[in-house]
């Protein structure tokens, strides 16, 4: 199952999409699997303004096909009331964020389609909003 | 805003089982490129055996209009007085050339009307007119008695059947000019019954390559012309003969003087017949006087010898069957070949196939006798040194041992001479290649095709062979449509562009597993699923360039785009590799 990066953010207070999206992405800052973070963030908020990654729910997966990453990262990040995504406005409460390579696209395929397999099943996507710790949402994640 | 609804239920089991039948029925069957070459090499090999069919079936016609008899055109000019041996041929030669004289106002100036020429120089278009013109007049040489072979017509018609669906169809270039070489191994087939060298003398003579993607529809064309031929004609070799046996390994050692006999004498024999032209050519005289003269010499010749008339099939069948005297066949041998020089040097449609075979089963035939007579104990057997002569002089002759051999054993069906015409095929081959560069085909390739091979090859360039590219999808497509697009058309890979410029393809390998996902659709776009590290052609690049830049990459068809990335077509290895495949060698004579 999906492995997280860096432990999840929690119950942030955030006004908008991107606020929500450069503090998520902040987790990864200094990772060295991203060579150059604000240029990451800018590919994850481009990405964003073509078409944002909404899978429904509440949950998003915001995310950058760009070669300032070397392997795929994912962090996540809870909002503790729901931020529009979007011109369509859709409330979105968890995030999943991506940085992916620009050779991974089958990994980087298979992760995203194992995690949404995995909020399908009964259960998990209300225990993940529900989760009161980074090791509790950790534990339901994987 | 809305609070998170809870999640939707996924897809039904039945929607998956439907996309995924999908994906593998658009896996399963879609059709390569060289499949359907295949599919269209099968249509080739019929209509070309009917047309060779038709033509022979109108030359035997006309055969009786003019001599008043049925049967091999030596049995009907016996018939005949003399002065009716030597009006036929005149006549027949005065009408092939009128048809030549004034058919030649229908010679297309960009179609080419030779089908090797057609083939290794240019586009695959064989003029329609200029070819009618041309089988019309070998038609009327042929039936009139002229010592030519009928190969030559039967593999314009096949190629010109060829050319025409082709051109019709709108084949790309390297697909038109394999079926025109398709056709041109149906004609060879139909004319002697013989699949695998009908396959063999386009691929070695005509097209210079074995590459299985050009061999391939050979192969299939030439099969499936021999079969229509033979449910039409019945199932004989065309040289039935007598069942020869090796009956020691030194028998071997006579066979391989005759191979350096067969070297050495081919050269002449080519020589000779360039010498004819070149004499007739002197003569300076209107075409269809030329052609009633090389007529009337071959009716000079036939007053003496009836035999010299026709393209020499029945006279190979005698030699291989029931042999006249030595003294016989060495004084019909002469007469042949004058009569072979005069009506090929006269400018006659046609070929020297048939005549060349039975020159080598002459000289194998009187070399065998020699033998036979200087070695009285050894039970040497002078038909089957017809056979191996007949082997060993057309592999000299074409330049083409290969050909030459498998040609022997189908036109015979004669196993055990095998390993003798291979190793007198191969001497003589090389015997003859120490003589001379120059060959039959060669010749008449030099002659008609040489400045526009040059000039041709030269110009060539991936803009040529290139189609219309497929339909290409937006960066910002979503997955949605990326599926639809892969299960709709077919394809193995998609061209993403954004404002109009190629920026990456989306290979169905990538994303085949999670085509069955339509919850995807609403995360990804093509963007996000596209290969950028991508290779593309220029169209301004040569195919020698392009064959390397296929070899870098992992698509088989490559888009063609301009300066500022804009996609102008699309071109498939298998194009670059039929073209190739047809282009003659640089050393080729």
């Amino acid at each position: 199952m999906l492995t997280l990066n860096a432990p999840p953010l929690l119950d942030l207070e955030v006004p908008n999409e991107r606020e929500l999206i450069v503090r998520a992405a902040g987790l990864l800052q200094g990772r060295p699997e991203i060579t150059d973070f604000a240029g990451f963030v800018d590919a994850i908020l481009e990405r964003q303004r073509i078409n944002p990654p909404i899978l429904g729910n509440g949950v998003a997966m915001p995310h950058a096909r760009t070669p300032l990453v070397r392997e795929i990262v994912c962090v996540a990040a809870r909002c503790s009331s729901a931020v529009a995504f979007g011109a369509d406005q859709i409330p979105v409460r968890l995030v999943f964020l991506f940085g992916i390579p620009p050779r991974r696209i089958s990994q980087y395929l298979a992760v995203t389609a194992t995690l949404v397999r995995h909020l399908r099943t009964p259960g998990v996507l209300e225990r993940l909003l529900a989760a009161d710790t980074s090791a509790e949402f950790q534990r339901w994640l994987s | 805003m809305n609070s998170p609804a809870q999640p939707t239920p996924e897809p039904s089991l039945r929607k998956r089982r439907v996309v995924r039948a999908r994906i593998w029925l658009a896996e399963h069957f879609r059709f390569s490129e060289v499949q359907i070459t295949l599919l269209w090499a099968v249509l080739i090999g019929y209509a070309g055996a009917w047309s060779s069919i038709g033509f022979r079936d109108l030359t035997e016609r006309i055969h009786r209009l003019l001599t008043g008899h049925g049967g091999s055109y030596v049995e009907s000019f016996m018939l005949l007085a003399w002065w009716q041996r030597l009006l036929v041929p005149t006549v027949g030669g005065l009408l092939a050339g009128i048809t030549l004289y004034f058919g030649s106002r229908f010679k297309a100036r960009e179609n080419s009307t030779d089908y090797m020429e057609a083939v290794v120089v240019g586009d695959g278009n064989l003029s329609v007119r200029a070819s009618l013109v041309k089988s019309l007049s070998a038609l009327f040489s042929g039936a009139s008695g002229a010592s030519i072979g009928r190969e030559g017509p039967l593999v314009q018609l096949s190629s010109l059947v060829a050319s025409v669906a082709g051109r019709l169809l709108r084949f790309p270039l390297a697909r038109r000019r394999q079926i025109v070489a398709c056709g041109a191994a149906a004609g060879i087939a139909s004319a002697y019954h013989a699949p695998i060298s009908g396959a063999l003398f386009v691929a070695e003579i005509v097209l210079g390559s074995m590459a299985m993607e050009s061999f391939g529809p050979l192969v299939v064309s030439s099969v499936i012309a021999t079969l229509t031929v033979r449910a039409y004609q019945g199932l004989d070799a065309l040289f039935a003969a007598p069942v020869f046996t090796l009956r020691s390994t030194w028998e071997l050692v006579p066979y391989v003087l005759l191979g350096t006999v067969c070297g050495l004498i081919a050269p002449l024999f080519l020589r000779f017949l360039r010498g004819s032209e070149q004499a007739f050519a002197q003569l300076r005289l209107p075409v269809y006087l030329r052609l009633a003269l090389g007529g009337a010499i071959v009716g000079l010749l036939a007053i003496y010898r009836p035999e010299v008339t026709g393209n020499g099939n029945s006279l190979v069948f005698e030699i291989l069957n029931h042999p006249t005297t030595w003294q016989v066949l060495a004084i019909v041998l002469v007469c042949k070949v004058l009569a072979t020089g005069a009506t090929f040097g006269s400018g006659a449609v046609g070929g020297v196939f048939t005549p060349t075979l039975f020159t080598g089963a002459a000289v194998g035939y009187l070399f065998g006798e020699a033998c036979r007579a200087l070695l009285p104990g050894w039970g040497l057997e002078p038909g089957a040194f017809g056979l191996v002569g007949m082997g060993a002089f057309l592999a000299a002759a074409t330049g083409a041992p290969v050909m030459a051999i498998i040609m022997i054993f189908e036109l015979t069906l004669n196993y055990q001479i095998l390993m003798p015409i291979m190793l007198a095929g191969v001497i003589s081959y090389h015997v003859s290649r120490s003589l001379t560069t120059r060959s039959l085909y060669g010749e008449a390739m030099k002659r008609k095709g040489q400045m526009a091979v040059s000039a041709y090859l030269a110009t060539l360039k991936v803009g040529d062979l290139m189609r219309p590219a497929d339909e290409p999808i937006a960066a910002e497509a979503g997955f949605g449509v990326v599926v639809r697009a892969f299960l709709q058309s077919r394809r193995e890979v998609l061209n993403v562009v954004e404002n109009g410029r190629l920026v990456g393809m989306i290979s169905l390998h990538d994303i085949k597993p999670y085509l069955d996902q339509p919850e995807l659709e609403s995360l990804l776009i093509a963007k996000d699923v596209m290969q950028e590290d991508i290779r593309w052609l220029e169209s301004d690049q040569t195919l020698s360039e392009a064959l390397h830049v296929f070899g870098r990459a992992a698509s088989e068809d490559l888009p063609v785009v301009s300066k500022d990335f804009q996609i102008m077509g699309s071109v498939t290895k298998t194009d670059v590799l039929m073209f190739l495949a047809g282009s003659p060698r640089p050393a080729a004579a």
